[in-house]
Protein backbone atom coordinates (compact mmCIF):
# COMPACT_ATOMS: atom_id res chain seq x y z
CA UNK A 1 0.00 0.00 0.00
CA UNK A 2 3.00 2.05 0.54
CA UNK A 3 3.58 5.19 -2.37
CA UNK A 4 -0.12 4.67 -2.53
CA UNK A 5 -1.90 8.42 -1.55
CA UNK A 6 -5.26 8.70 -0.08
CA UNK A 7 -7.15 10.87 -2.39
CA UNK A 8 -9.98 13.47 -0.40
CA UNK A 9 -12.29 15.91 -1.59
CA UNK A 10 -15.63 18.02 0.65
CA UNK A 11 -18.87 16.24 1.18
CA UNK A 12 -20.99 17.56 -1.47
CA UNK A 13 -23.63 17.11 1.16
CA UNK A 14 -22.12 18.63 4.16
CA UNK A 15 -18.92 19.76 3.11
CA UNK A 16 -16.97 16.87 5.46
CA UNK A 17 -13.47 15.65 3.99
CA UNK A 18 -14.45 11.94 2.58
CA UNK A 19 -11.23 10.24 1.57
CA UNK A 20 -10.98 7.82 -1.37
CA UNK A 21 -8.57 5.18 -0.63
CA UNK A 22 -8.57 2.76 -3.94
CA UNK A 23 -8.68 5.78 -5.56
CA UNK A 24 -9.74 5.07 -9.90
CA UNK A 25 -10.92 1.63 -8.83
CA UNK A 26 -13.66 2.61 -6.13
CA UNK A 27 -17.09 4.42 -8.08
CA UNK A 28 -19.04 5.33 -5.01
CA UNK A 29 -18.44 6.66 -1.27
CA UNK A 30 -19.85 7.22 1.59
CA UNK A 31 -19.38 9.73 3.58
CA UNK A 32 -18.26 9.16 6.86
CA UNK A 33 -20.12 12.36 8.72
CA UNK A 34 -23.55 12.12 6.62
CA UNK A 35 -23.67 8.83 5.13
CA UNK A 36 -24.75 10.36 1.69
CA UNK A 37 -23.47 8.32 -1.00
CA UNK A 38 -21.57 10.17 -4.07
CA UNK A 39 -20.53 8.74 -7.22
CA UNK A 40 -16.44 8.97 -7.39
CA UNK A 41 -16.33 7.48 -10.55
CA UNK A 42 -15.33 11.27 -11.72
CA UNK A 43 -14.51 14.75 -10.16
CA UNK A 44 -17.98 15.66 -10.34
CA UNK A 45 -18.74 13.92 -6.95
CA UNK A 46 -22.27 14.01 -7.31
CA UNK A 47 -24.79 12.79 -4.69
CA UNK A 48 -26.20 9.53 -5.32
CA UNK A 49 -28.52 9.21 -1.95
CA UNK A 50 -28.34 12.01 0.30
CA UNK A 51 -28.10 10.89 4.17
CA UNK A 52 -28.35 12.78 7.56
CA UNK A 53 -26.79 9.84 9.72
CA UNK A 54 -23.63 9.82 11.84
CA UNK A 55 -21.16 7.42 11.12
CA UNK A 56 -21.74 4.04 13.15
CA UNK A 57 -18.74 2.53 14.88
CA UNK A 58 -17.70 -1.21 13.36
CA UNK A 59 -15.58 -3.88 14.91
CA UNK A 60 -12.75 -3.05 11.87
CA UNK A 61 -12.54 0.55 11.14
CA UNK A 62 -12.64 1.66 7.66
CA UNK A 63 -8.46 1.93 6.38
CA UNK A 64 -7.42 -0.49 9.25
CA UNK A 65 -4.71 -2.59 7.49
CA UNK A 66 -4.29 -5.96 8.61
CA UNK A 67 -2.66 -9.18 6.61
CA UNK A 68 -4.41 -12.29 5.45
CA UNK A 69 -3.04 -14.76 3.50
CA UNK A 70 0.49 -12.86 3.16
CA UNK A 71 -1.39 -9.78 1.73
CA UNK A 72 -1.63 -6.63 3.32
CA UNK A 73 -5.04 -5.51 2.86
CA UNK A 74 -6.81 -2.22 3.56
CA UNK A 75 -10.44 -2.16 5.10
CA UNK A 76 -12.33 0.14 2.43
CA UNK A 77 -16.05 -0.22 2.54
CA UNK A 78 -18.64 -1.62 5.21
CA UNK A 79 -22.05 -3.02 4.56
CA UNK A 80 -24.49 -3.66 7.24
CA UNK A 81 -26.85 -6.51 5.61
CA UNK A 82 -29.88 -8.71 6.30
CA UNK A 83 -31.47 -11.39 4.96
CA UNK A 84 -35.35 -9.98 4.61
CA UNK A 85 -37.01 -13.50 5.48
CA UNK A 86 -34.90 -14.73 8.37
CA UNK A 87 -34.27 -11.22 10.13
CA UNK A 88 -30.66 -12.27 10.25
CA UNK A 89 -27.81 -9.52 9.96
CA UNK A 90 -24.51 -9.87 8.54
CA UNK A 91 -21.39 -7.79 7.69
CA UNK A 92 -19.33 -7.46 4.58
CA UNK A 93 -16.29 -5.56 4.59
CA UNK A 94 -14.50 -4.37 1.51
CA UNK A 95 -10.90 -4.83 1.57
CA UNK A 96 -8.06 -3.71 -1.37
CA UNK A 97 -4.63 -3.99 -2.31
CA UNK A 98 -3.49 -1.92 -5.27
CA UNK A 99 -1.61 -5.40 -6.70
CA UNK A 100 -4.37 -7.95 -5.93
CA UNK A 101 -7.61 -6.11 -5.94
CA UNK A 102 -10.26 -6.75 -3.90
CA UNK A 103 -11.70 -9.11 -1.26
CA UNK A 104 -14.69 -9.26 1.28
CA UNK A 105 -14.31 -9.92 4.80
CA UNK A 106 -17.55 -11.38 6.11
CA UNK A 107 -18.86 -11.53 9.61
CA UNK A 108 -21.29 -13.21 11.01
CA UNK A 109 -22.41 -14.63 14.57
CA UNK A 110 -18.80 -13.92 15.47
CA UNK A 111 -17.73 -16.68 12.14
CA UNK A 112 -15.27 -15.24 9.71
CA UNK A 113 -14.73 -15.40 5.72
CA UNK A 114 -12.36 -14.56 3.58
CA UNK A 115 -14.40 -13.89 0.16
CA UNK A 116 -13.75 -12.90 -3.67
CA UNK A 117 -15.78 -12.48 -6.56
CA UNK A 118 -15.01 -15.54 -8.86
CA UNK A 119 -15.40 -15.52 -13.08
CA UNK A 120 -15.86 -18.86 -13.56
CA UNK A 121 -19.44 -19.65 -12.90
CA UNK A 122 -20.87 -23.01 -11.14
CA UNK A 123 -22.96 -24.87 -13.79
CA UNK A 124 -26.80 -23.89 -12.76
CA UNK A 125 -25.74 -22.21 -9.54
CA UNK A 126 -28.52 -20.45 -7.98
CA UNK A 127 -31.15 -22.96 -9.28
CA UNK A 128 -29.69 -26.57 -8.54
CA UNK A 129 -29.25 -27.92 -5.21
CA UNK A 130 -26.16 -29.14 -5.54
CA UNK A 131 -23.20 -27.51 -7.73
CA UNK A 132 -19.59 -28.59 -8.71
CA UNK A 133 -16.63 -25.90 -8.59
CA UNK A 134 -13.08 -27.07 -8.95
CA UNK A 135 -14.28 -30.83 -8.99
CA UNK A 136 -16.27 -30.24 -5.29
CA UNK A 137 -19.59 -30.64 -4.82
CA UNK A 138 -21.40 -27.96 -2.77
CA UNK A 139 -24.67 -28.36 -1.32
CA UNK A 140 -27.02 -25.47 -0.80
CA UNK A 141 -27.93 -24.79 2.86
CA UNK A 142 -30.04 -21.19 2.24
CA UNK A 143 -31.79 -18.99 -0.21
CA UNK A 144 -32.80 -15.57 0.79
CA UNK A 145 -33.09 -11.98 -0.42
CA UNK A 146 -30.36 -9.66 1.15
CA UNK A 147 -30.98 -6.18 1.87
CA UNK A 148 -28.29 -3.28 2.55
CA UNK A 149 -29.01 -1.74 5.60
CA UNK A 150 -26.15 0.37 6.55
CA UNK A 151 -23.19 1.22 4.43
CA UNK A 152 -20.13 3.26 4.84
CA UNK A 153 -16.97 3.86 2.61
CA UNK A 154 -15.74 3.73 -1.21
CA UNK A 155 -16.92 0.63 -2.98
CA UNK A 156 -16.17 -0.84 -6.83
CA UNK A 157 -19.62 -0.37 -7.59
CA UNK A 158 -23.14 2.00 -6.67
CA UNK A 159 -24.24 1.04 -3.51
CA UNK A 160 -26.47 2.48 -1.16
CA UNK A 161 -28.87 1.89 1.53
CA UNK A 162 -32.10 -1.08 0.01
CA UNK A 163 -30.23 -2.44 -2.34
CA UNK A 164 -31.66 -5.59 -2.85
CA UNK A 165 -30.40 -9.30 -4.08
CA UNK A 166 -31.88 -12.30 -4.19
CA UNK A 167 -29.41 -14.82 -3.01
CA UNK A 168 -28.25 -18.59 -2.78
CA UNK A 169 -25.37 -20.39 -0.64
CA UNK A 170 -23.81 -23.39 -1.40
CA UNK A 171 -21.67 -25.11 0.82
CA UNK A 172 -18.70 -27.20 1.19
CA UNK A 173 -17.15 -26.44 4.09
CA UNK A 174 -14.70 -24.44 4.70
CA UNK A 175 -15.83 -22.61 1.32
CA UNK A 176 -19.23 -21.48 0.48
CA UNK A 177 -20.21 -20.26 -2.52
CA UNK A 178 -22.80 -17.07 -2.63
CA UNK A 179 -25.08 -16.62 -5.78
CA UNK A 180 -26.34 -13.53 -6.21
CA UNK A 181 -29.14 -11.96 -8.46
CA UNK A 182 -30.70 -8.45 -9.12
CA UNK A 183 -32.15 -6.92 -11.71
CA UNK A 184 -28.60 -6.39 -13.33
CA UNK A 185 -26.10 -8.69 -12.76
CA UNK A 186 -25.11 -12.07 -11.23
CA UNK A 187 -22.15 -12.71 -9.39
CA UNK A 188 -20.84 -15.34 -7.50
CA UNK A 189 -18.46 -15.43 -4.99
CA UNK A 190 -16.11 -18.00 -2.96
CA UNK A 191 -15.89 -17.89 0.70
CA UNK A 192 -13.58 -19.77 3.24
CA UNK A 193 -13.90 -19.89 6.68
CA UNK A 194 -11.45 -18.26 8.73
CA UNK A 195 -11.22 -18.51 12.31
CA UNK A 196 -11.63 -15.31 14.05
CA UNK A 197 -8.32 -14.99 16.33
CA UNK A 198 -6.88 -14.92 12.45
CA UNK A 199 -8.69 -11.93 11.95
CA UNK A 200 -8.29 -10.31 15.12
CA UNK A 201 -4.45 -11.10 14.44
CA UNK A 202 -4.12 -9.81 11.39
CA UNK A 203 -6.16 -6.66 12.14
CA UNK A 204 -4.94 -6.19 15.83
CA UNK A 205 -8.54 -6.23 17.39
CA UNK A 206 -11.06 -7.24 19.83
CA UNK A 207 -13.72 -9.82 18.22
CA UNK A 208 -17.00 -11.01 19.30
CA UNK A 209 -17.23 -14.66 20.79
CA UNK A 210 -18.58 -17.20 17.88
CA UNK A 211 -22.42 -17.78 18.22
CA UNK A 212 -23.42 -21.09 17.17
CA UNK A 213 -22.01 -23.00 13.97
CA UNK A 214 -21.74 -21.56 11.12
CA UNK A 215 -22.72 -22.74 7.43
CA UNK A 216 -19.59 -23.56 6.22
CA UNK A 217 -17.45 -23.88 10.11
CA UNK A 218 -15.28 -26.89 9.46
CA UNK A 219 -16.52 -29.86 11.24
CA UNK A 220 -14.44 -30.96 14.11
CA UNK A 221 -11.44 -33.34 12.55
CA UNK A 222 -11.65 -31.78 9.55
CA UNK A 223 -9.24 -33.27 6.95
CA UNK A 224 -7.87 -35.55 9.70
CA UNK A 225 -10.50 -38.53 9.82
CA UNK A 226 -8.50 -40.35 7.41
CA UNK A 227 -5.65 -40.55 9.47
CA UNK A 228 -7.35 -41.30 12.91
CA UNK A 229 -9.02 -44.24 10.68
CA UNK A 230 -5.35 -45.19 9.39
CA UNK A 231 -4.00 -44.98 13.10
CA UNK A 232 -6.99 -47.28 14.21
CA UNK A 233 -7.10 -49.39 11.67
CA UNK A 234 -3.05 -50.05 11.76
CA UNK A 235 -3.02 -50.66 15.54
CA UNK A 236 -5.81 -52.96 15.37
CA UNK A 237 -4.12 -54.96 12.01
CA UNK A 238 -1.19 -55.11 14.61
CA UNK A 239 -2.84 -56.67 17.76
CA UNK A 240 -4.58 -59.05 15.72
CA UNK A 241 -1.41 -60.52 14.50
CA UNK A 242 -0.24 -60.62 18.00
CA UNK A 243 -3.07 -62.38 19.08
CA UNK A 244 -3.00 -64.78 16.32
CA UNK A 245 0.86 -65.83 16.95
CA UNK A 246 0.18 -65.53 20.84
CA UNK A 247 0.00 -69.18 22.32
CA UNK A 248 -2.41 -71.73 21.04
CA UNK A 249 -2.41 -73.34 24.75
CA UNK A 250 -0.51 -76.30 25.68
CA UNK A 251 -1.95 -79.26 27.66
CA UNK A 252 -0.29 -79.53 31.51
CA UNK A 253 -2.74 -81.84 32.99
CA UNK A 254 -5.83 -83.54 33.30
CA UNK A 255 -7.32 -84.95 36.70
CA UNK A 256 -10.57 -86.79 36.82
CA UNK A 257 -12.69 -87.50 40.18
CA UNK A 258 -16.19 -89.53 40.66
CA UNK A 259 -18.02 -87.32 43.55
CA UNK A 260 -20.70 -89.23 45.54
CA UNK A 261 -23.35 -88.17 48.50
CA UNK A 262 -20.30 -89.86 50.63
CA UNK A 263 -17.29 -87.89 49.02
CA UNK A 264 -19.52 -84.22 48.88
CA UNK A 265 -17.21 -82.97 51.59
CA UNK A 266 -14.16 -84.10 50.18
CA UNK A 267 -10.97 -81.96 48.61
CA UNK A 268 -9.58 -83.87 45.34
CA UNK A 269 -6.19 -82.68 43.67
CA UNK A 270 -4.16 -83.44 40.93
CA UNK A 271 -1.29 -84.23 40.00
CA UNK A 272 1.95 -82.45 39.99
CA UNK A 273 2.62 -80.38 36.72
CA UNK A 274 4.77 -77.97 36.15
CA UNK A 275 4.52 -74.63 34.42
CA UNK A 276 8.06 -73.64 32.65
CA UNK A 277 7.62 -70.43 31.93
CA UNK A 278 5.28 -67.55 33.39
CA UNK A 279 2.05 -67.75 31.62
CA UNK A 280 -1.52 -67.84 32.26
CA UNK A 281 -3.03 -71.43 32.65
CA UNK A 282 -6.84 -72.44 32.20
CA UNK A 283 -8.60 -74.93 34.03
CA UNK A 284 -11.39 -76.34 31.85
CA UNK A 285 -13.89 -78.35 34.17
CA UNK A 286 -17.05 -81.08 32.28
CA UNK A 287 -19.33 -82.59 34.64
CA UNK A 288 -22.25 -83.78 33.27
CA UNK A 289 -24.41 -82.55 35.46
CA UNK A 290 -28.85 -82.28 34.46
CA UNK A 291 -31.01 -79.95 36.07
CA UNK A 292 -28.57 -79.50 38.96
CA UNK A 293 -25.67 -77.03 39.35
CA UNK A 294 -22.03 -77.27 41.06
CA UNK A 295 -19.47 -74.85 42.66
CA UNK A 296 -15.78 -76.07 42.03
CA UNK A 297 -13.44 -73.95 44.70
CA UNK A 298 -10.14 -74.23 42.55
CA UNK A 299 -7.01 -73.88 44.19
CA UNK A 300 -3.42 -73.86 42.42
CA UNK A 301 -0.94 -74.54 44.51
CA UNK A 302 2.96 -73.58 44.25
CA UNK A 303 4.81 -76.81 45.37
CA UNK A 304 7.56 -74.96 46.47
CA UNK A 305 6.15 -71.62 48.11
CA UNK A 306 2.97 -72.93 49.08
CA UNK A 307 1.31 -69.85 47.13
CA UNK A 308 -2.08 -70.42 46.26
CA UNK A 309 -4.11 -69.03 43.84
CA UNK A 310 -7.93 -68.97 44.50
CA UNK A 311 -10.87 -68.99 42.29
CA UNK A 312 -14.60 -70.12 41.79
CA UNK A 313 -15.98 -72.08 39.07
CA UNK A 314 -19.85 -72.52 39.16
CA UNK A 315 -21.44 -74.86 36.56
CA UNK A 316 -24.72 -75.58 36.29
CA UNK A 317 -27.25 -77.18 33.35
CA UNK A 318 -31.12 -77.28 33.31
CA UNK A 319 -33.27 -78.74 30.63
CA UNK A 320 -37.25 -79.22 29.95
CA UNK A 321 -40.17 -79.88 27.56
CA UNK A 322 -42.50 -76.86 27.79
CA UNK A 323 -45.29 -75.53 25.15
CA UNK A 324 -44.08 -78.21 22.52
CA UNK A 325 -40.05 -76.96 22.73
CA UNK A 326 -37.39 -78.29 24.21
CA UNK A 327 -35.27 -75.69 26.55
CA UNK A 328 -31.96 -75.34 28.46
CA UNK A 329 -29.59 -72.77 30.06
CA UNK A 330 -26.42 -73.05 31.17
CA UNK A 331 -23.88 -75.58 30.28
CA UNK A 332 -21.64 -78.53 31.59
CA UNK A 333 -18.37 -77.28 30.95
CA UNK A 334 -17.08 -73.84 32.31
CA UNK A 335 -13.68 -72.36 31.87
CA UNK A 336 -11.61 -70.45 34.39
CA UNK A 337 -8.40 -68.04 34.14
CA UNK A 338 -5.39 -68.00 36.54
CA UNK A 339 -3.30 -64.68 35.26
CA UNK A 340 0.62 -64.57 35.03
CA UNK A 341 1.40 -67.77 37.37
CA UNK A 342 4.73 -67.85 37.47
CA UNK A 343 7.04 -70.70 36.92
CA UNK A 344 6.90 -74.18 38.94
CA UNK A 345 5.54 -76.88 40.01
CA UNK A 346 1.79 -76.74 40.68
CA UNK A 347 -0.78 -78.61 42.34
CA UNK A 348 -4.69 -78.07 41.88
CA UNK A 349 -7.12 -78.77 44.52
CA UNK A 350 -10.61 -78.95 44.12
CA UNK A 351 -12.94 -78.67 46.62
CA UNK A 352 -16.40 -79.43 44.74
CA UNK A 353 -19.99 -78.18 46.33
CA UNK A 354 -22.35 -80.23 44.45
CA UNK A 355 -25.76 -79.18 44.43
CA UNK A 356 -28.74 -82.08 44.70
CA UNK A 357 -25.84 -84.88 43.43
CA UNK A 358 -27.93 -88.00 43.04
CA UNK A 359 -27.51 -91.74 44.76
CA UNK A 360 -25.13 -92.36 41.77
CA UNK A 361 -22.91 -89.49 41.86
CA UNK A 362 -20.98 -87.52 39.02
CA UNK A 363 -17.58 -87.56 37.00
CA UNK A 364 -16.17 -84.21 37.39
CA UNK A 365 -13.04 -83.89 34.68
CA UNK A 366 -10.63 -81.35 34.34
CA UNK A 367 -7.91 -80.27 31.77
CA UNK A 368 -5.22 -77.63 32.61
CA UNK A 369 -3.39 -75.34 29.70
CA UNK A 370 -0.68 -72.59 30.03
CA UNK A 371 -0.35 -69.92 27.43
CA UNK A 372 -3.73 -69.92 26.17
CA UNK A 373 -4.51 -66.91 23.68
CA UNK A 374 -6.86 -64.78 25.43
CA UNK A 375 -9.22 -63.04 23.59
CA UNK A 376 -10.83 -61.07 26.23
CA UNK A 377 -7.65 -59.55 26.36
CA UNK A 378 -7.80 -58.15 22.72
CA UNK A 379 -11.35 -57.14 23.04
CA UNK A 380 -10.58 -54.85 25.25
CA UNK A 381 -7.82 -53.16 23.46
CA UNK A 382 -9.88 -52.88 21.07
CA UNK A 383 -12.34 -51.17 22.89
CA UNK A 384 -10.11 -48.56 24.05
CA UNK A 385 -8.67 -48.28 20.48
CA UNK A 386 -12.15 -47.84 19.37
CA UNK A 387 -13.11 -45.14 21.54
CA UNK A 388 -11.34 -42.18 20.32
CA UNK A 389 -12.30 -42.86 16.82
CA UNK A 390 -16.33 -43.53 17.73
CA UNK A 391 -16.19 -39.96 20.04
CA UNK A 392 -14.43 -38.15 16.66
CA UNK A 393 -17.48 -39.77 14.75
CA UNK A 394 -20.28 -39.06 16.79
CA UNK A 395 -18.92 -35.77 17.89
CA UNK A 396 -18.83 -34.93 14.11
CA UNK A 397 -22.27 -36.09 13.41
CA UNK A 398 -23.40 -33.74 16.05
CA UNK A 399 -21.58 -30.82 14.59
CA UNK A 400 -23.17 -31.27 11.32
CA UNK A 401 -26.52 -32.16 12.90
CA UNK A 402 -26.18 -28.56 14.56
CA UNK A 403 -24.93 -27.00 11.35
CA UNK A 404 -28.16 -28.06 9.52
CA UNK A 405 -30.42 -27.44 11.88
CA UNK A 406 -30.36 -23.60 10.56
CA UNK A 407 -31.12 -24.79 6.80
CA UNK A 408 -34.38 -25.60 5.39
CA UNK A 409 -32.20 -27.96 2.72
CA UNK A 410 -30.98 -30.80 5.38
CA UNK A 411 -29.82 -33.34 3.93
CA UNK A 412 -32.20 -36.08 4.50
CA UNK A 413 -29.94 -37.87 7.17
CA UNK A 414 -29.72 -34.76 9.55
CA UNK A 415 -33.15 -34.28 9.20
CA UNK A 416 -34.64 -36.81 11.53
CA UNK A 417 -35.60 -34.20 14.15
CA UNK A 418 -38.01 -32.45 11.74
CA UNK A 419 -42.05 -32.63 12.18
CA UNK A 420 -43.38 -34.09 9.29
CA UNK A 421 -45.79 -31.35 8.74
CA UNK B 1 -0.86 -18.15 11.18
CA UNK B 2 -3.36 -21.11 9.23
CA UNK B 3 -6.82 -19.64 8.64
CA UNK B 4 -8.21 -22.64 10.39
CA UNK B 5 -6.70 -23.34 13.68
CA UNK B 6 -6.13 -27.22 13.81
CA UNK B 7 -2.88 -26.89 16.53
CA UNK B 8 -5.45 -29.27 19.14
CA UNK B 9 -7.00 -31.76 16.60
CA UNK B 10 -3.32 -32.22 15.59
CA UNK B 11 -1.76 -32.36 19.18
CA UNK B 12 -4.93 -34.99 19.54
CA UNK B 13 -4.10 -37.31 17.00
CA UNK B 14 -0.43 -37.10 17.70
CA UNK B 15 -1.52 -38.58 21.29
CA UNK B 16 -4.22 -40.87 19.87
CA UNK B 17 -1.04 -42.28 18.27
CA UNK B 18 1.25 -42.40 20.67
CA UNK B 19 -2.14 -43.76 22.88
CA UNK B 20 -2.59 -46.75 20.46
CA UNK B 21 1.12 -47.71 20.64
CA UNK B 22 1.25 -48.07 24.23
CA UNK B 23 -1.97 -50.46 23.84
CA UNK B 24 -0.14 -52.45 21.28
CA UNK B 25 2.32 -52.73 23.32
CA UNK B 26 0.20 -53.36 26.68
CA UNK B 27 -1.19 -56.07 25.00
CA UNK B 28 1.77 -58.08 23.59
CA UNK B 29 3.17 -57.92 27.42
CA UNK B 30 0.13 -59.30 28.64
CA UNK B 31 -0.04 -62.48 26.58
CA UNK B 32 4.06 -62.66 26.68
CA UNK B 33 3.60 -62.63 30.71
CA UNK B 34 0.39 -64.27 30.43
CA UNK B 35 -1.66 -61.42 32.43
CA UNK B 36 -5.64 -61.96 32.01
CA UNK B 37 -6.93 -58.34 32.00
CA UNK B 38 -10.86 -59.79 33.14
CA UNK B 39 -8.68 -61.16 36.00
CA UNK B 40 -6.70 -58.49 36.79
CA UNK B 41 -9.15 -55.75 36.63
CA UNK B 42 -11.51 -58.15 39.16
CA UNK B 43 -14.09 -60.01 37.47
CA UNK B 44 -15.85 -62.50 39.24
CA UNK B 45 -13.91 -65.46 37.93
CA UNK B 46 -10.53 -64.44 38.69
CA UNK B 47 -8.37 -66.21 40.75
CA UNK B 48 -7.38 -64.42 43.99
CA UNK B 49 -3.89 -65.16 45.51
CA UNK B 50 -3.39 -66.10 48.84
CA UNK B 51 -0.35 -67.13 50.58
CA UNK B 52 -0.13 -70.37 52.32
CA UNK B 53 -3.86 -71.05 51.74
CA UNK B 54 -3.64 -74.91 51.41
CA UNK B 55 -0.97 -76.78 53.05
CA UNK B 56 0.96 -79.99 51.91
Amino acid sequence: MAGKPVKSFSCPACGGIVEIRAAGHSISAVCTHCSSVIDTANDNFKIIKKEHEASRPTDIPIGAKGVLDSIKWEVIGYMEKKDKSYMSYWDEYLLFNPYFGFRFLLQSDGHWNLASVIKRYAPLAGSASEVELDREKYSVYCRGQSVVEYVKGEFYWRVRRGDEDKYVDYIAPPRMLTVEKNKQEMTETLAEYLEAEVVAKAFGIELPKKIGIAPNQPAPFYGKLVAIWKITGLSIFIALLMQWSAGSGTLLATTRFHIEPSTRDKTFSSLIFNNPKRSNLFVKSRVPLSNDWMELGLSLVNEETNEAYDALQAIEYYSGYDGGDYWSEGGQVAETSFSAIPAGNYRLLIDPSPGQLGQNGLDVSLEIKRNVAVWSNFWMIFLLIIAFPVYAFFYRWYFENKRWENSDYAPAIYRSGDSDD
Amino acid sequence: MPRLSTAVETAMIRIFAVYCACLVALLAYANYQGYVFSNVFGSQSAANKSANHYHK
